[in-house]
């Protein structure tokens, strides 16, 4: 009960400093939402004269396009500026000599940190499919909604390790936010993000389906949708489940090499 | 004139030195711009493999709208970067210094710092304008060009003007460096062709935050698509716009407390 209690007691403290930022986050999301506003308008102009563009109605675009940009909210996070900062002030130091290995302290932090950042996204996102209800599409199979939550549930995890991973280069250089801004853009974009990976070749699809970055956006969508089935869905598990040990597996070999190359310097 | 060319001039080597410090954030940094500029450009080359308009505009127009966007966009962020700095500034005290220098405040806050990566970025996107420009589906005569050249000059100034009364916010009420954020993420607006929104969205931004007026009326010019009313009011807004940013920064610089010095 004492372990439990103390690491939410991180994420509580993270909560608590994120709430002083929030016009801050405000601010952040509304561009976010004018931003996913375009995309519908946008296609709401190119179905105009009604039609299916490569296997989408109308209101599967639309319904894409709001339930990707809520699922996409919910699993994201912003680890991996936090390690490379704590890499390269230093301040990575003084957690080596704390009972509590960084990587699960820093973990149950980011929760905190992130979730007000979370509340306003799922929120607002909530918000604008309640404005385009005629056009969401509402599946309630069960079996369905349950694969969705587990799928969700480990793109998290995933994009937890992926960013923590990505954070650690800062091991080895400090000059991070280009290469972060970069990985991030080709995220988006195996994510399904910018738009359906299916309006592409089916290599694209393919590439979706194995790397990671699907599950946070097009692939969980593609199954509310019904466009893949539960079998999909499953394998899908499987591959995310993969990813994970593999990430880990990576995670602890990386930071094993990196940690005898970090000097502490800033302290 | 002259001396604030050389001002500038020093600034930007200052700012290239420093980029060449941190070589592979730079180019890592260009990298990213470009890849998520591609994948747009990609988007909207996509789209029109499904569908022949968009809204009343075909690709190569629909396209134009989108580099022109970029264009603008990218060279408010090439000259204009020092007013991302002016909240660190007046939070350390720094703004003070500026206050005292022997150069314009206001020239000092907006361009202390030139963004060599987006200058660098403006190459391939000019590049892409002229190719794009030439496969419009329209005759494009010289006037059209002149007249183009003419509004996004317009939007320009106007651009500059948004970003005065951003950082004339910031003195006023520190909290409010979000206020460029908003103005960023509202440029989004500019990257399609205007049609596609409503009346009602249409009309905030263009007469309320004129982000049309800055990005889609030089497009329209250059198609043959802008009325003469059309082009008085880029006109009247770049005036409204910049003497009113003007006045109101002024007015903020007589409110500055110093607070942190």
């Amino acid at each position: 009960m004492g372990v439990i209690k103390k690491h939410l007691t991180i994420t509580k403290i993270a909560w608590q400093r994120a709430l002083t930022y929030r016009f801050t986050v405000l601010a952040h999301r509304l561009g976010e939402l004018g931003e996913m506003l375009v995309l519908i308008l946008m296609w709401a102009a190119i179905y105009s004269g009604g039609g299916v563009i490569k296997g989408y109605s109308y209101r599967e675009m639309i319904t894409y396009i709001l339930l990707g940009n809520l699922i996409n909210v919910v699993v994201r996070n912003w680890l991996s500026s936090v390690v490379s900062r704590d890499i390269a002030d230093g301040t990575l130091s003084q957690f080596l000599v704390k009972p509590m290995p960084y990587l699960r302290y820093i973990l149950f932090r980011e929760v905190g940190r992130i979730s007000v950042a979370f509340a306003f996204s799922v929120v607002s996102s909530l918000l604008v499919i309640f404005f385009f209800t005629r056009y969401f599409i509402i599946n309630t199979a069960p079996l369905m909604l349950a694969a969705l939550a587990a799928i969700i549930l480990l793109a998290f995890v995933t994009e937890l390790l992926l960013s923590f991973l990505v954070g650690l280069i800062a091991f080895w250089t400090t000059e991070v936010d280009g290469i972060y801004a970069t990985i991030d853009r080709l995220k988006k974009f195996f994510a399904g993000g910018y738009f359906p990976i299916s309006l592409l070749p089916p290599v694209f699809v393919k590439a979706s389906f194995l790397l990671p970055f699907g599950y946070s956006f097009f692939v969980p969508v593609q199954l509310y949708l019904g466009k893949i089935g539960i079998e999909t869905a499953a394998l899908g598990i499987l591959i995310q489940l993969f990813w994970l040990a593999l990430l880990y597996g990576i995670i602890q070999l990386v930071w094993n090499r990196g940690i005898k190359k970090y000097e502490g310097v800033g302290i | 004139m002259r001396k604030y060319f050389r001002v500038w001039l020093q600034l930007s080597k200052c700012a290239i030195g420093s980029y060449l410090s941190n070589r592979l954030d730079a180019v890592t940094y260009l990298i990213g711009k470009l890849v998520r500029f591609a994948f747009f450009f990609l988007f909207l080359w996509t789209i029109f493999n499904y569908t022949d308009r968009l809204a009343s505009y075909g690709r190569y127009e629909a396209l134009f709208f989108f580099l022109t966007f970029n264009l603008i966009d990218v060279f408010a962020q090439a000259f204009l970067r020092g007013s991302y700095m002016l909240k660190i500034d007046i939070r350390t005290g720094w703004f003070d210094h500026a206050i005292a220098k022997p150069v314009n405040t206001l020239f000092w806050s907006l361009a202390r710092l030139t963004d060599i990566l987006d200058i660098l970025f403006l190459l391939p996107i000019i590049g892409l304008l002229v190719y794009v420009g030439m496969k419009l589906p329209i005759m494009i005569t010289l006037a059209n060009i002149v007249l183009y050249l003419l509004l996004l000059a317009t939007g320009l100034v106007i651009v500059v003007a948004l970003h005065i009364i951003t950082i004339a916010l910031t003195v006023l009420v520190f909290e409010s460096e979000n206020f460029i954020w908003l103005y960023r993420e509202s440029m989004t607006i500019g990257r399609l062709p205007p049609e596609i929104y409503s009346v009602g969205i249409r009309f905030v931004f263009t007469y309320l935050m004129p982000i049309i007026i800055i990005i889609a009326y030089p497009v329209k010019a250059l198609l043959g698509r802008l009325t003469a009313i059309g082009f008085l009011t880029a006109l009247i807004f770049m005036l409204v716009f910049f003497f009113g940013a003007l006045a109101f920064w002024r007015i903020s610089l007589k409110h500055y407390s110093s607070a942190s010095s």
